[in-house]
């Protein structure tokens, strides 16, 4: 019996590639030889041992068992169906097309091929891990009646001591409060709502916060023009648009956070609220997807209809101290369910499930 | 503390009190439909074709399938955005749609007429 990971792309800095990474590096670790095969790969990780093309992928035996991650349409959908081996699905969820239809045919038509496609896979797989209990619903929803169990992201908290970058640091502690988001710039990320928030402050208490929209909009630049025109005619100068950033970079933006806040209408998860309660930036976010289930009853909770509440309530996690500390206190403890030791204990014991043939 | 709870609370307490104030909505700012993004992706799915599938541009299957395809595939959810593309590939690209179409009608009655006058022959 071998084991294969499959994905479509293989890119830098993606929650999906770094969940595949994160399990091929633990599964390495705990003596199962295996190695990942993705169509597209980001040339700064073809150098990473046990990553290969696609076209590499021998053919399975009927024992071998295949991990294939799905988050987007792709021809490759409905490949696997036709390959050998037992497979082991871990659904990531694919954002509705509706989200991108004003702004790329591309993206949406890939959504929609995408939805179509885990439907019509619905009786592949003989055990699914859902990233969250939302998408574990969704695939209900569309069908699927094999075992399935909840397995969040792996995340290797490691890589969050990296040296972060400490020109940002120092350009912005300069006492204005910064509240940052971090995400791809995406429709369903709502980043227009962020900056109707911003605006609803700065007519409530005045100019003294700053927000940081970091996130790359390669694919998206209609999006990403409509926001900055938004940002313009709301006359907001407190707002930047990092665009792409280092790694670096992006541990800079979340250490200089004093609050961190997301609009997103959809999310599988939300590896971004993570990284918040990891720097202990309290975190005000809006009740979608599975953003609740994510923070488990911590954080605070917002909607997207409501600028003027959520003004207020970002002001009140501001400067409320006795707040904030509880807030950072329950986040500190939901952290500990997404902790790596945590996580891949579970991911290793749904795996060893699988391979003797039991239910996920 | 129940941090969620005393919040609401609060607000809930001082709703009456906050300023009436009146945001633009998002909507008042117009879509833009300029060639970076769909357009950029568009060159990118032709030149993974080209690559991925080894076929050349300009050697396509005869009947057109693979640039149907392609087409129906990547292209027909902008259909409706066709006046805002003025990008000169996107537009070459539909007008080669179009053809094929035509083309496929062409060969669809060629095949019909043949067929009939092989009938009138055996008949005769």
């Amino acid at each position: 019996m071998k084991i294969y990971q499959v994905l479509t792309t293989l890119s830098f800095g993606d929650a999906v590639s770094n969940d595949a990474l994160a399990i091929m590096d633990l599964l390495n670790k705990n003596g199962y030889k295996m190695n990942t095969y993705a169509e597209h790969i980001d040339t700064r990780l073809t150098s990473i041992n046990g990553v290969k093309e696609i076209n590499a992928l021998p053919k399975l035996n009927d024992d071998d068992i295949m991990i294939y991650h799905l988050s987007t349409g792709t021809d490759l959908n409905r490949k696997i169906k036709s390959m050998g081996g037992r497979k082991l699905l871990i659904y990531h969820n694919i954002t509705p097309p509706k989200f991108f239809a004003k702004y790329s045919g591309l993206s949406a038509r890939l959504c929609s091929k995408g939805r179509g496609e885990v439907q019509s896979l619905s009786d592949t797989f003989e055990g699914v891990l859902c990233v969250s209990d939302y998408n574990r619903k969704d695939l209900q929803e569309l069908g699927y009646t094999c075992p399935m169990a909840i397995r969040p992201i792996l995340i290797p908290f490691e890589d969050y001591k990296k040296t972060p970058d400490e020109e940002i640091i120092n350009k912005y502690n300069d006492g204005i409060k910064n509240v940052v988001f971090v995400s791809r710039i995406a429709p369903n990320k709502k980043q227009e709502d962020l900056l109707s928030m911003m605006s609803a402050y700065k007519k409530m208490y005045g100019d003294g916060i700053r927000l940081f929209i970091v996130g790359n909009p390669k694919g998206l630049e209609n999006y990403d023009k409509r926001l900055k025109e938004y940002a313009k005619l709301l006359e907001l100068d407190n707002v930047v648009f990092t665009g792409q950033v280092s790694f670096a970079s992006i541990l800079a933006y979340y250490k200089i956070a004093d609050a961190f806040v997301c609009m997103s209408e959809h999310e599988g998860f939300g590896v971004p609220l993570i990284e918040a309660m990891y720097f202990g930036d309290p975190i005000l976010a809006a009740a979608n997807a599975a953003v609740p289930d994510t923070l488990g009853g911590s954080g605070i909770l917002t909607t997207n209809d409501d600028p003027k509440k959520s003004a207020f309530l970002l002001h009140e996690l501001l400067y409320d101290e006795e707040l904030r500390a509880s807030v950072i206190e329950g986040q500190n403890k939901r952290l500990e369910d997404f902790s790596y030791e945590k996580v891949s204990a579970l991911f290793l014991e749904e795996l060893e499930k699988f391979i003797r043939g039991e239910a996920v | 503390m129940d941090a969620r709870k005393v919040l609401n609370d609060r607000y809930e307490a001082s709703k009456s009190d906050l300023p009436d104030i009146k945001i633009e909505p998002f909507d008042s700012v117009p879509v833009s439909f300029q060639n970076e993004g769909t357009t950029g992706s568009l060159k990118h799915c032709v030149n993974h074709i080209r690559k991925n599938r080894g076929i050349s541009y300009n050697c396509l299957d005869k009947k057109g399938r693979i640039v149907r395809k392609f087409l129906a595939f990547w292209i027909d959810p902008m259909v409706g955005q066709q006046n805002n593309i003025d990008d000169k590939f996107t537009v070459a690209l539909l007008e080669l749609f179009k053809l094929y179409k035509e083309r496929e009608a062409l060969y669809n009655r060629i095949n019909a007429l043949e067929a009939k006058i092989c009938k009138l022959e055996s008949e005769a």
